[in-house]
């Protein structure tokens, strides 16, 4: 399972950061905060790292979305739905993305774009097949991923989520983007049917044998893993992992939103603390229980750590969304298991290890708020057996070949 | 009493037996509708025992030549051979098919459920080895069976499994019978996927038949269709299959929950869940039942 950088606001010199550390990695291109002569401009600077790129055009929403996507090329001046992809307009708007954007760019694959589904109907169905078929008048050499931006409801349902599964196995492409709306705008997810269903897509797709890569994810979607899911996506700001949907469904610049505070992530508990709080376990001496283990060890957090109070000590924004996505590639790497059930094992004792270790912390006063794991720990756990009772004994005698 | 319209008479019949290339001597009725007629027979110059079937097909002609088609496509050592079979024209009347094939001593799997006769571990792994060997060659010939039920099954007097009745069997490479604005596909309620009898043809393929086993096989070892139970009406049946998975069950020499799983596995009412092809699903129950102390 790999980690792909989701750009976002100001993502750029995190991004590039990254890169260099790790020495290679891909980067979505988001053209709602780039220009396409910046995107060219990064696009060297990834090359420059061995780094790769892909490009989601967001056409989610197209006669809403922000009017940053609107200056770019590929977006259809004139829009209608009715028109637009019985005629010429996709078919144009295709020829764009792939002449100007895709082919320039050296993006590795071509997602595919399609619009936001907010429950399974005909009308996105009929939609989509027009724009797959469209493409039969290109010819593509890299694979084709199809975005899938789905809606909470959708994916709090089963047999909507199954419905959408039976009509995704119909389309000719390597893979899927998918995009999950998160149940009421909440980062870490409770929901066990939604995380459940999410799992359950992944599943379902990646037994047809195509790649799915998980747009705007964070940590929580570690369990994706057991499905065997090929990458998700996350950067700095919560808007890259998890969907803004309210970003692409009203007109209006991005914000950036709420209070800006720096968040230290501990990977042991799969939380993320505010420094003040950190401070709290700086003074009840349990500050080295969340510092992060060996293995993670950066250049970014390790200041917190070095025996002053961590409000004290020049821990940035920067600091703490490079150490989030240097913990998560990581965490990605070591997730992924030889078999299913040495797999499963593994993200049973990471969630039964985190629920421990922020009930500790929050006996001492310690707590991640809305980023605490400890909310959503026991559906994660609920969801690995729930998912491992309905898919565990085909998933374990086909793992290798998945 | 007198014949409804599309009745086959027993006029009919004899002319049509005569008509065959064997040397017929009809027997026992076997099964009857209003215009199907089946008879155990016997060809008296092998002496050897056949069914012989008369069907007047009116507009379901096509039907009747793809069930036969199937039968001789897949050709399995479980699935009674059609030795013969032609549509005569009598009277000049309608055409009316006659088929003679093989005849399988024994009992249909219902009439044996009926009578509660107790079926061992070891009964039932044969039978889903059977039936996967059965779908493995249909599904090689792009043919789904569509129909699998406890009284399309018979168990001779040997205790081996047969599957019969290709009769709404769907042969993917050629157009489907069934209007595609059709609510409802061919099915028998209780047995057939959803996408089967809410007509996605899309998503029709051999998952459907693994489903059918998948409810047959349960059936077999809790004596009753889970969907069935208690239901009141369609709706219901329909309603249970949609949104309620087979139960997980406890079977004796399954102390891993394999076998269990592997059945809940073929009956999941999501086809996405299911074993993506027969051969796959025969792959899985190899392993299961490496498992299993029979």
């Amino acid at each position: 399972m790999e980690l792909f950088l989701q750009m976002g606001y100001q993502m750029k010199a995190h991004s590039l950061d990254l890169l260099s550390k790790w020495s290679e990695g891909t980067v979505i291109l988001s053209p709602k905060n780039m220009t396409l002569d910046q995107m060219k401009s990064m696009v060297n600077d990834i090359q420059q790292r061995n780094g790769s790129v892909l490009i989601d055009s967001q056409f989610y929403m197209p006669r809403t979305s922000q009017e940053k996507l609107h200056l770019h090329s590929f977006w259809p001046q004139d829009y209608d739905t009715n028109t637009f992809f019985n005629g010429r307009g996709i078919k144009e708007m295709i020829r764009i993305l792939l002449d100007e954007y895709i082919y320039p760019l050296e993006a590795s694959a071509f997602i595919i774009p399609t619009l936001y589904l907010e429950n399974t109907n005909e009308d996105w169905n009929n939609i989509t097949e027009r724009i797959i078929s469209s493409l039969s008048n290109f010819q593509l050499l890299i694979p084709k991923y199809l975005t899938v931006c789905v809606g909470e409801e959708l994916l709090k349902n089963e047999e909507s989520t199954h419905l959408l599964i039976e009509q995704l196995e119909n389309y000719p492409v390597n893979g899927f983007y998918i995009i999950p709306t998160h149940p009421d705008n909440r980062y870490l997810v409770e929901d066990v049917s939604w995380l459940l269903n999410l799992l359950d897509l992944v599943s379902g797709l990646k037994l047809l044998g195509k790649k799915v890569i998980v747009g705007y994810s964070n940590h929580q979607l570690l369990l994706l893993s057991l499905a065997k899911v090929d990458a998700i996506c996350a950067g700095s700001w919560l808007k890259t992992r998890m969907f803004p949907l309210g970003d692409f469904n009203q007109s209006g610049d991005e914000q950036v939103g709420g209070r800006r505070s720096t968040w230290y992530y501990c990977p042991q508990a799969l939380s993320e603390y505010q420094v003040p709080f950190l401070d709290i376990a700086y003074r009840l001496g349990i500050l080295h229980d969340i510092k992060f283990s060996e293995a993670y060890e950066t250049e970014y957090s390790a200041i917190l750590f070095n025996g002053a109070q961590p409000t004290t000590v020049n821990f940035k924004e920067k600091h703490a969304f490079r150490h989030y996505l240097n913990s998560l590639k990581m965490q990605c790497l070591e997730v992924s298991k030889e078999t299913y059930e040495d797999t499963k094992s593994y993200l049973k004792m990471i969630f039964e290890t985190a629920i421990d270790l922020t009930s500790y912390f929050r006996k001492n006063g310690v707590r991640g708020k809305h980023r605490d794991f400890n909310d959503v720990g026991e559906s994660n756990l609920s969801v690995l057996d729930a998912f491992d009772n309905i898919r565990g004994l085909i998933y374990n005698t086909k793992w290798q070949k998945i | 009493m007198g014949n409804t319209l599309n009745e086959i008479t027993q006029e009919e019949i004899k002319q049509l037996i005569l008509k065959t290339p064997m040397n017929l001597k009809l027997l026992d009725p076997i099964g009857k509708g209003g215009q199907k007629q089946v008879y155990k027979a016997i060809d008296q110059d092998k002496d050897n025992i056949v069914v012989f079937k008369v069907i007047k097909p009116d507009l379901e002609i096509e039907r009747v030549k793809r069930e036969i088609r199937a039968v001789k496509i897949i050709n399995h050592k479980h699935i009674p051979k059609i030795y013969n079979t032609n549509a005569e024209n009598i009277k000049k009347s309608e055409d009316i098919v006659w088929i003679i094939e093989e005849f399988i001593e024994g009992e249909s799997l219902r009439d044996a459920l009926k009578r509660k006769r107790s079926f061992g571990l070891g009964d039932i792994v044969l039978f889903i080895d059977t039936m996967l060997s059965i779908l493995e060659k249909s599904e090689a010939s792009n043919i789904i069976h569509r129909d699998i039920k406890p009284e399309n099954i018979i168990i001779d007097t040997q205790n081996k499994y047969w599957l019969i009745d290709f009769g709404i069997a769907r042969h993917l490479e050629l157009d489907s019978l069934t209007e595609s604005n059709s609510p409802f596909g061919p099915f028998t309620i209780g047995y057939s996927s959803a996408e089967q009898f809410r007509n996605r043809k899309k998503e029709i393929d051999i998952r459907a038949d693994l489903f059918s086993l998948g409810v047959v096989v349960a059936e077999i070892i809790i004596g009753y269709n889970p969907y069935l139970r208690d239901a009141k009406d369609v709706l219901q049946i329909i309603k249970n299959i949609e949104n309620q998975p087979l139960p997980l069950l406890r079977i004796e020499g399954d102390s891993q929950f394999l076998f269990a799983r592997f059945i809940k596995t073929l009956g999941d009412n999501r086809i996405s869940r299911r074993p993506r092809t027969a051969k796959e699903a025969k792959q899985l129950f190899n392993i299961v039942k490496d498992t299993l102390k029979i």
